[in-house]
């Protein structure tokens, strides 16, 4: 039988999968031959989201031929999730950007990378002659590279002399910083997926995993089918593919959550559930200010005075929180929320919390974050293996770049901020410039950065790999203002997006493998990639386009990097922000072959999957046992934070609660899962979900057309009765990626006073039969 | 023609009858099932869109959890130009 090159790739195909699925004997005998040939593979972490899959990228004559779950990868062990399977694709629409354009009137015409350099560098050069460098900004991503958010954030903060730089993260897991910042004064996670594999509970709040991160539920999954014990509660406002899997669905109303948690503390409290030697030991009591305002009028600001407060002070605090009053509150029987604080209590169960949108987009979200944390350090299930809360992420590098590079307008490189004058003058050593350079002002935060640019008080904005134009909310406002050209607006992406429509420049960018880069993920793990094709046409790395508009307003002395080992040098300069810190990243060369490493890594070149405690941070001592080493006195807090209302709630005029999301098959904005048709044809545009027994009331039926409308805005989507997710009765749910429906026009822009993340989650909206 | 290697993962005890009704799915080899009730199936449609069809074929055919995508070619379908001769994007 004479064997076709389809034979081999069908018995290469078996044989991954064989592999993946843990039984490499059972694989075709083809296979071994057929694998490489005329492919080269090599290593990257996926181009999606916050969990950071490791995938082998097959390119073949220059061009992106296969793609695989990388075998090697502890994360996704050989597996991809649907995203996945689109991923080499994303980078080939055909209406990808391939020169720079610059507005001419109503149309963007051809221009050199020259003249659209010359021109951004002059508009910014007169705008901060005129008003001063406050005037301009950045708004970058969590999908920025470490190398594009670090040149950034060196050029901005420690050139331009601004702190007007921030990424679209803020609207994504701000309050998560605030909560690790506030609690354990060292922003990202004690734990590690492990605690996935090694656990037997897991208490989902607010988190649709198996849609929004399917592979870290999968874990999840294969953990429960191993092992009996293992329970999944999933506490929310809308059933999901997540709560088909999991042991037991608890509805909750919006904003419940602040309620419901604060209950579980008080049964733990009063049924004595708590480790009174942990708490001892590991633990301060504060109380931060209450009542602050929403944010929504412009430059309203919120200032945080923490006070100290014994136990006993915390527990009287604590007492009118009971599980009836937080029924009322949260719509979970009482009786549910004793069963919690039990199940949390547990001493034979190894609890963990898992959590992200839900929480983290949320007037309160900090709160939220830090009372998850309360939980796990009054119960003391805290930095042990199986045993963790777990905040989710959403973006690539969200972990690596926004966050560990500090790429927000109040952080700079390891935890530090702008505030902080040892932090400035450690910053502008490594940096080599003046520490006047940089301001001690937080620059503006990203709802306050677009009402600035509608203000007429920000003159020159670029947005690098990200849609605030679709993503923003209140999000009619700021259009209207990009239309009305109250800003020099610069936007540097790979496809059209409703961002590019409002831009005075665009700049074609190269993505994910047409560059070298470093994003870092969920669970603290640094991985690295090459670059394996060419980008198409004239398109450019952010990172160049950066440094050449450095080098036209006279800061490219800030960026002396060698041509031949431009990302090692910047990488080591880098890297010297965090050695010695607990957040120590490896050499440059190190991350080459490893599937990425976690920090902190250790001196003889290890990662720490646990931070915090002796069985695996080399910065706690032999018998420390657990040691919070970034807190004062070696200690977290635990905060008191009672419940508010939310910004809007329904009421007559406007009866239900709007709340909007992802899907599996889109991400973000979908400016990449939108250019491949098949994932749009499974989802292909946005729709309302909405409880049974509401359309039957308003004489709504599947598929009809509907009429949201908001204080902000309305639109007209499909109704979507029992489909793939079902809200809870007064609720409906949209997602965000259908650049058709801008559904943003109706979200509050509302932010949490501490986080300034807004609350994508809640507003109110009626609905009528369009 | 694209070609992609998959583990469906089943609801215990369903692999058997999972594996059976996968086999009546044209396109979609079954090559094997396994001890921890996963089974490993090819994949091979006209196009990437017919591909993940059949994928999302699998992935709601009853007691399956999920399907997850080991290895996926479509080197001639990049010879074609474009991202499978049917982006409109």
């Amino acid at each position: 039988m004479e064997l076709t090159r389809r034979d081999f790739l069908k018995a290469s195909a078996a044989a991954a999968a064989f592999a993946a699925a843990g039984a490499p004997g059972l694989a075709p005998r083809l296979a071994s031959a057929a694998d490489d040939k005329g492919i080269k593979w090599g290593k990257a972490p996926c181009r999606y989201c916050g969990v950071g899959c490791c995938v082998l990228v097959g390119v073949k004559d220059g061009k992106i031929v296969a793609t695989k779950g990388d075998p090697a990868g502890p994360v996704n062990k050989g597996l991809n999730c649907i995203k996945g399977y689109f991923l080499s694709k994303a980078l080939y629409g055909k209406d990808r950007l391939t020169h720079p354009l610059i507005r001419k009137g109503n149309k963007m015409v051809k221009a050199s990378w020259d003249e659209a350099l010359n021109l951004i560098a002059s508009k910014y050069k007169e705008a901060i002659a005129k008003t001063g460098p406050d005037s301009v900004a950045i708004y970058g991503s969590g999908q920025w590279t470490v190398f594009e958010g670090y040149t950034a954030s060196k050029l901005f903060k420690g050139g331009i002399g601004t702190n007007n730089i921030e990424p679209n993260a803020r609207l994504c897991m701000a309050s998560a910083v605030a909560g690790f910042m506030s609690t354990f004064n060292s922003d990202e996670p004690m734990g590690c997926y492990d605690d996935l594999d090694l656990g037997d509970t897991y208490i989902l709040w607010g988190a649709n995993m198996a849609e929004a991160h399917p592979v870290l539920f999968s874990r999840l999954i294969d953990n429960k089918l191993k092992n009996k014990k293992v329970k999944i509660i999933d506490i929310a406002t809308r059933k999901t593919r997540t709560t088909q899997m999991a042991d037991e669905y608890i509805p909750m109303y919006p904003q419940g959550d602040l309620a419901a948690v604060n209950a579980i503390i008080h049964v733990i409290l009063r049924d004595k559930l708590y480790d009174e030697a942990f708490v001892k030991q590991h633990v301060n009591f504060k109380r931060g200010t209450e009542n602050q305002p929403y944010g929504l009028k412009d430059k309203e600001n919120a200032k945080e005075e923490p006070k100290p407060l014994t136990f006993d002070e915390y527990k009287t605090l604590m007492k009118p929180m009971t599980p009836e009053w937080a029924e009322k509150l949260s719509g979970i029987p009482a009786k549910k929320i004793e069963q919690l604080a039990h199940i949390y209590g547990d001493k034979s169960r190894k609890v963990n919390s898992l959590w992200t949108m839900g929480v983290n987009q949320h007037v309160r979200g900090t709160w939220v974050n830090n009372l998850i944390y309360n939980i796990h350090l009054l119960t003391g299930k805290i930095c042990k293996p199986g045993e963790n809360p777990l905040s989710l992420t959403g973006q690539p590098s969200a972990c690596g770049t926004a966050r560990e590079v500090g790429t927000f307008s109040h952080r700079l490189p390891a935890d530090m901020v702008v505030m902080n004058e040892a932090h400035r003058k450690k910053t502008a050593e490594i940096w080599g410039i003046d520490p006047k350079k940089i301001s001690p002002k937080p620059g503006l935060h990203t709802v306050e950065m677009f009402r600035a640019i509608d203000r007429g008080e920000l003159k020159c904005i670029w947005i690098q790999c990200t849609n605030p134009f679709q993503s923003m909310p209140n999000l009619s406002r700021y259009r209207k203002a990009a239309q009305a050209r109250k800003a020099f607006i610069v936007v540097s992406d790979i496809y059209p997006t409703k961002s590019t429509e409002v831009a005075d420049v665009i700049l074609p960018s190269a993505s994910w493998v047409e560059k070298e880069g470093v994003f870092g993920n969920t669970e603290r793990r640094t991985q690295q990639w090459f670059k394996m094709v060419e980008p198409p046409g004239e398109a450019k790395e952010d990172t160049w386009q950066l440094i050449e508009f450095a080098k036209r307003i006279g800061h490219g002395g800030l960026f002396p990097y060698s041509q031949k080992n431009f990302y090692k040098e910047m990488w080591e300069e880098y890297r010297k922000f965090t050695v010695g810190t607990g957040k120590d990243l490896a050499p440059y060369e190190t991350y080459f072959k490893v599937r990425g490493l976690r920090w902190p890594v250790k001196s003889n070149g290890q990662e720490t999957r646990w931070r915090y405690t002796e069985v695996d941070d080399r910065y706690v001592k032999k018998g420390e046992g657990v040691k919070f080493y970034k807190g004062v006195g070696g200690k977290a807090n635990v905060w008191f934070r009672p419940y508010e209302p939310p910004a809007e709630s329904p009421d007559k005029e406007y009866p239900f609660w709007y709340c909007t999301g992802r899907l599996l098959e889109h991400w973000h904005t979908a400016t990449m899962t939108g250019r491949v048709p098949e994932l749009r044809r499974a989802m292909p545009g946005a729709t309302l979900e909405i409880h049974p027994e509401d359309a039957a009331r308003l004489g709504i039926k599947n598929r009809d057309k509907v009429k949201v409308s908001s204080r902000r805005g309305s639109l007209v989507l499909t109704a979507e009765i029992n489909g793939r997710g079902k809200p809870e009765k007064g609720n409906v749910f949209t997602t965000f990626f259908d650049e058709t429906k801008l559904i943003n026009d109706l979200c509050i822009d509302a932010f949490d006073p501490i986080s300034k993340e807004p609350d994508f989650k809640k507003c109110a909206v009626k609905i009528e039969k369009a | 023609m694209p070609i992609s290697g998959v583990v469906v993962s089943c609801r215990p005890g369903r692999e058997a009858e999972v594996a059976e009704q996968a086999r009546l799915v044209p396109g979609v080899e079954v090559h094997g099932t396994l001890p921890n009730g996963q089974l490993v199936a090819v994949i091979e449609a006209a196009s990437v869109h017919t591909e993940v069809d059949l994928a999302s074929q699998l992935e709601q055919l009853d007691g399956v959890i999920s399907v997850q995508v080991a290895y996926h070619n479509f080197e001639d379908v990049v010879q074609q130009g474009g991202a499978d001769g049917t982006d409109e994007a």
